[in-house]
């Protein structure tokens, strides 16, 4: 009895699983893929000067946090404008969590001042999660109805 | 005339008529301690009564002729005597009774603030006793109520039946209680495990269910009381030492991120405890613990020194006074979360605007606690409790013992007040238990300072209860009871509670007990919750608008003692079912760019549990174990809670293979929770990561003795056996596999 007793006790402990494991090594760096709809009615050219798709670290206060550096990445060239819909590819993006990311118009001459956002990433409570991979996401601008700034 | 002579008949004829012949005496247990809530009844007479908490009864019956009295108690064989009412022998009764089963003289305090047979409690209780904890080698509080049924750890938080989750340390949803004086931080509302006489606990009770009724705010879910051991009658003096070390984590990958990683981790501890009379009226004891633990992830460590003592007199007159203790100064690195899955040794960063947060923080706490207490008889049946209590908790800034903050310039909390208990217990099995308290609660810190600047916050307590409990013939007991509580929200409003209770009990014939309760609960938020605005580890923001939690219980339950040809057993389950308002949750706000603790969640909590626990007729193999099934919801999102499991076992069983020799394996299984805090993870690598928790604990223990006079007790634990990966609550690793030696002497 006692025997059989020490018996089941040492197959439960050697058929334990072990648990949580490290995961497997990933890239410092992992890429935004993004699919862009265009709504609305596109602003005049002279305030139209920029438009890229930017990932900040941060939920900005004001139009200030949009050039703090440390805290954002964004596509290297201009997005196309006057399209219905477009695409980006925004690579060696430091893993990381990216609390507010969307697509930023320059309309004024003033490029640490005269940015704001029209169109937001909202799934995942609008939080990328970059781990080394490729994250897709999906971004609508309704030129008709822009996001509030600061956010609400 | 003839009116006259007639009233002389009919006084004669009705004084035949109501001549009464007692029936008295005392109860006691095979030990020769008294038995109260002992049922003695006359079956054909249907009359009795029940024990007092001396095991004395007295009651009288209209007949003379012999009867047949039955002794009756759940737990003890039922006993039956023949006595002739109104004899000499009827009116000194000595009986005895056999208890069936080891929990048949098991007492609880605190599920009715007077001693209650554990047996007999209408709600949820279990306890944990001494030599539970001395054999374990425990010397904090959370490493004990691990082994609890229906308990969970959540690192530094406490968890009874899924009420807590894990809220980031603050405003816990159970109460501490140190011989029924509350012990909570004033600051943080939370129980600070590592400052309480673990040495020298009789027995702690852990009451499953909401609680306020008795105990107020904080005990929404649950109570935890520890009651401390008395005086011995003659000095004895116990030095114990441990020490042992946590293996390297299983993983390389991990162990490569850390110079230490590779090392075992030393564990060491000593602890001395004297304890005497002084002369036949007085006593005391004096407990000393050191401690240095180094920790099995980088920035965590500990090391500090802890002092205890109690000192106790009773008078002639029976007016008794215990005085209790702490003193606690410890150096703590403290880890918070990790920096993800592939690095969870070292502690992370978060980084917000203009701010970074560290995972990490140290310095030292101190702790300070002066608990007396007067217990003053008042007649036979009444008596008189006064409870004063001062509980000093502070965090100091320093780099060396020799370079420590100042205290004006740290965190501290300070909670002072005092209670006083009116208990009248009558004949017949009733009671009253009633009281009023008051505490004050105040909290100074720099985290707390907001617009008005101020530094040190107060939320002062005041409540009055009543409690009566009412017995309707040998077999069903009826508790009922209300509180009214009244918080001051810094000077700023008054929140108040009514918090009503009823509990039932009916013991049926063959050892079961069945039992219904019902209890309100509520919660205010500490000071903490209300008022931290900080970024030193996680951004916090403050929110004064915050409201208290409120929680309404329902169990059903049932229990069952047996002895089955020598084999002892007691089988108990229950049915929960909590609803919860107002729960306080941190939530991230983005206009904000930090956490704020809001009334976020209406809840649901139902389960059931089961226990079990039962020894064989030799005594070589002793088993305690448990089931729990949790069915939580978040009502407004309707999902689960977070960081809930689903089920819970835990087994604890010890072979005792000779009178020197016994072996102990405690095993415990934590099913993955359903759902993680989407918050925390948008901020902390992989804090969304769980797994179910498997964990072997074992010990080998050795006593003999040196001499007459010299015993010792020799222990090798070991805990986490299977050295099993897991986390303690979001984003921090649990110990891995760690082995200890334990050493004591008893002189």
């Amino acid at each position: 009895m006692f025997k059989k007793g020490i018996f089941i006790v040492l197959l439960l402990l050697l058929s334990c699983e072990y648990g949580l494991e490290p995961p497997p090594p990933r890239p410092p760096f992992g890429a935004i893929r993004g699919y862009i709809q265009y709504q609305g009615i596109w602003p005049p050219a002279d305030s139209l000067r920029d438009l890229r798709f930017v990932a900040m670290r941060i939920v900005p206060d004001d139009v200030s946090d949009f050039i703090n550096l440390n805290n954002i990445d964004f596509t290297p060239q201009m997005l196309r404008t006057n399209v219905e819909a477009d695409t980006f590819l925004l690579e060696q993006v430091p893993n990381g969590f990216y609390l507010y990311n969307g697509i930023a118009q320059m309309y004024g001459p003033n490029v640490f001042a005269d940015w704001r956002p029209v169109g937001l990433y909202t799934d995942n409570n609008g939080t990328i999660d970059l781990r080394g991979d490729t994250v897709e996401i999906e971004i609508l601008v309704d030129f008709n109805n822009l996001p509030p700034f600061p956010p609400q | 005339m003839r009116w006259f002579l007639l009233h002389i008949i009919l006084f004669i004829v009705s004084a035949e008529a109501l001549a009464q012949y007692g029936i008295s005496g005392v109860v006691r247990d095979e030990n020769s301690n008294p038995l109260p809530g002992v049922n003695i009844y006359a079956e054909s007479l249907k009359q009795g009564t029940v024990s007092n908490m001396e095991g004395k009864f007295r009651f009288e019956v209209a007949s003379s002729d012999e009867i047949e009295v039955r002794i009756s108690m759940i737990g003890f064989k039922t006993l039956r005597i023949a006595v002739i009412p109104g004899s000499e022998k009827a009116k000194t009764l000595e009986l005895q009774l056999e208890s069936i089963t080891l929990q048949s003289t098991e007492l609880i305090v605190s599920a009715s603030r007077s001693a209650t047979f554990s047996v007999l409690t209408p709600i949820s209780a279990t306890t944990l006793k001494a030599e539970d904890l001395q054999t374990r080698s425990i010397l904090t509080l959370d490493e004990a109520l691990q082994y609890v049924p229906g308990v969970q750890m959540a690192g530094d938080q406490v968890n009874i039946r899924g009420s807590s989750g894990y809220s980031y340390g603050v405003g816990s949803r159970v109460t501490l209680l140190i011989d029924g004086v509350p012990m909570l931080g004033a600051d943080r509302g939370d129980v600070r495990f590592d400052g309480l006489p673990m040495s020298q606990i009789e027995r702690v009770e852990i009451i499953k269910g909401p609680g306020s009724t008795l105990y107020g705010s904080g005990a929404l879910s649950g109570v935890i009381n520890l009651v401390t051991k008395d005086f011995p009658e003659k000095l004895e003096v116990t030095l114990r030492t441990v020490a042992g070390a946590y293996q390297p984590v299983r993983y390389q990958q991990w162990r490569d991120q850390w110079d230490e990683g590779d090392e075992n981790r030393p564990l060491t501890a000593g602890t001395f405890t004297i304890a005497a009379p002084i002369g036949e009226r007085a006593g005391f004891w004096l407990n000393g613990v050191y401690r240095k633990d180094t920790g099995w992830l980088n920035a965590l460590s500990r090391e500090g020194g802890e002092l205890y003592g109690k000192f106790g007199w009773t008078s002639h007159s029976g007016t008794n006074l215990n005085v209790f203790f702490g003193l606690k100064r410890f150096y703590d690195q403290r880890f918070v979360y990790w920096n993800g899955l592939n690095d969870v040794l070292n502690p992370g960063s978060v980084r917000l605007a203009n701010s970074e947060s560290r995972g990490e923080f140290d310095g030292f706490s101190d702790m300070l606690s002066i608990a007396p207490t007067i217990n003053q008889v008042l007649g036979q049946h009444a008596f008189l409790t006064i409870r004063g209590r001062a509980y000093g908790v502070a965090f100091r800034k320093g780099d060396s013992w020799n370079n420590i903050a100042r205290l004006e310039e740290s965190d501290v909390g300070v909670r002072y007040g005092a209670d006083v208990q009116y208990t009248w217990q009558p004949e017949g099995g009733s009671e009253l238990v009633a009281g009023i308290m008051y505490d004050a609660n105040l909290a100074q810190s720099d985290y707390f300072v907001g617009q008005d600047g101020v530094r040190v916050r107060n939320q002062p307590e005041y409540a009055g209860y009543v409690q009566w409990k009412q017995s309707f013939g040998p077999r069903f007991s009826m508790t009922g009871g209300l509180r009214y509580d009244a918080y001051e929200i810094d000077t700023r409003s008054t929140e108040s509670r009514v918090s009503p209770k009823l509990n039932l009990a009916w013991t049926l014939e063959s050892q079961t007990v069945i039992r219904a309760s019902y209890g309100a609960g509520y919660r205010v938020p500490s000071v903490a919750e209300r008022f931290t605005a900080n970024r030193n580890f996680l951004p916090i923001e403050a929110n004064l608008t915050l409201k208290p939690e409120l929680s309404q219980g329902f169990e059903i339950g049932l229990k069952q003692l047996s002895d089955l040809a020598g084999w002892s057993l007691v089988f108990d389950l229950a049915g929960f079912w909590n609803e919860y308002q107002r729960l306080v949750e941190p939530r991230f706000e983005p206009q904000l760019g930090a956490f704020q603790f809001q009334n976020l969640t209406e809840a649901r909590i139902r389960g059931l549990e089961l226990s079990l626990e039962s020894s064989s007729p030799s005594g070589f193999w002793f088993l305690k174990t448990g089931y729990t099934l949790l069915d939580t919801r978040d009502k407004e999102v309707d999902m689960p809670l977070v960081f809930r499991p689903k089920h819970q076992v835990q087994a604890s069983q010890l072979f005792s293979f000779t009178k020197q020799l016994s072996v102990g394996l405690d095993y415990r299984y934590f099913s993955a929770p359903e759902r993680m805090d989407s918050d925390f993870n948008r901020f902390i690598f992989d804090a969304d990561v769980v797994v179910p928790v498997h964990v072997w604990d074992g010990r080998f223990i050795y006593t003999g003795r040196f001499s007459d006079h010299l015993a010792f007790q020799f222990s090798l634990i070991g805990r986490n056996l299977a050295n099993y990966v897991y986390i303690q609550r979001p984003a921090y690793l649990a110990p891995p596999r760690s082995l200890l030696l334990q050493f004591q002497v008893d002189f």
